[in-house]
């Protein structure tokens, strides 16, 4: 230890990377970021990549985000796995409504990005991207996107609330 | 393979044996929308089951200028597919089977929901598939969306169309 620093300047060097002294925002932005809890629900065939993150083999847990939600009330991410079809669209309204702030929404796959296979003039049955009805945050392209592609939507919706960023960003 | 328990549709139907390798059915018959109720209770009794029940818009073709209901009826004991084409001329409802067969209920209902065909007798006549408020029917071949800006923004009537209403 070099003796020409005194005991606090060694103390404060050692606890920089551990104490943050910003606005409470931000601190508050790191606790958002560590502890997303997604609502638990799917629209269709994404789902089961969705499952399959929240599983074992790809563990969202690992990043604290887990914990599905089974109440609008308690989530804090609006994972859009699937076709949002013209009757669900104001379910999914309601459900976003629902969910206090601060809050984020995740597009998973080309369903919910601009209506994806289902898209043609004249089409009746679906609503033609999620963000026509709700803000999204981040998109993550695919069809099905592969499980590692909406775990890194979701490390990119977390590198996003840490910095404040409120522009909507994509995977890839 | 019409005969045996099928011999009484003669009375109600237009029967004809099918090649079953190139059509994928073994029988077709032309009933009157009204003689379904019978129709479907014959081959109930003769123990066949509804496959499958829809509807074709052939109203721009020439020959048939008319929808047609058709029903599927189809048995596991044996290979035996039979089909009854019903032709509903204007704005003439076909009639339920629903209390012959409670699957062909949603049936009936999208046929009504994409194809606007009234179905007389209908326990719960009602939209199935698309939102309960839509205007329009999708499958009718001179369909044009005119829904699409209302259910596409938020789910929530517009302004000046609520206005349009009262």
């Amino acid at each position: 230890m070099p003796a020409d620093k005194d005991s606090t300047e060694i103390l404060l060097e050692q606890a920089r990377p551990l104490v943050h002294l910003d606005t409470l925002e931000n601190l508050f932005n790191i606790g958002r970021a560590n502890s997303l809890w997604p609502l638990t629900f799917g629209l269709a065939c994404c789902a089961m990549e969705m499952m399959a993150v929240g599983a074992s083999r790809f563990d969202l847990d690992r990043i604290g985000a887990g914990v599905f939600r089974p109440s609008a009330r308690q989530a804090d991410v609006m994972i859009l796995a699937g076709t949002i079809s013209r009757k669900m669209g104001p379910v999914i309204k309601t459900l976003w409504d629902q969910m206090p702030s601060p809050k984020w929404s995740i597009a998973m796959g080309g369903c919910t990005i601009d209506g994806g296979p289902f898209k043609y003039p004249g089409q009746y049955a679906i609503i033609e991207g999620a963000d026509r009805i709700i803000p999204v945050d981040v998109y993550v392209p695919g069809c099905p996107p592969r499980p590692e592609a909406l775990f890194a939507g979701i490390l990119k919706l977390r590198d996003k609330i840490r910095s404040g960023d409120k522009t909507p960003a994509t995977v890839g | 393979m019409i005969g045996g328990d099928l011999g009484r549709l003669a009375g109600v139907c237009a029967s004809s044996e099918q090649d079953y390798a190139t059509r994928g059915y073994h029988g077709l018959h032309e009933a009157a929308a009204e003689a379904m109720p019978e129709v479907a209770a014959l081959f109930r009794a003769a123990g066949y089951h509804l496959e499958n029940l829809t509807c074709l818009d052939q109203r721009a073709v020439e020959e048939m200028g008319c929808f047609s209901i058709i029903y599927q009826f189809g048995r596991y004991d044996d290979l035996d597919r039979q089909l009854v084409c019903v032709k509903l001329t204007g704005d003439q409802p076909a009639i339920s089977i629903a209390s012959v067969f409670p699957g062909a209920d949603w049936y009936e209902r999208e046929v009504f929901d994409m194809h606007g065909v009234g179905v007389e007798g209908h326990p719960d006549l009602k939209r199935i598939l698309m939102p309960l408020d839509y205007i329009g029917h999708p499958l009718r071949k001179d369909f044009v969306d005119q829904d699409s800006l209302r259910h596409q923004l938020s789910g929530v009537v517009l302004e000046e169309e609520a206005e349009g209403d009262q």
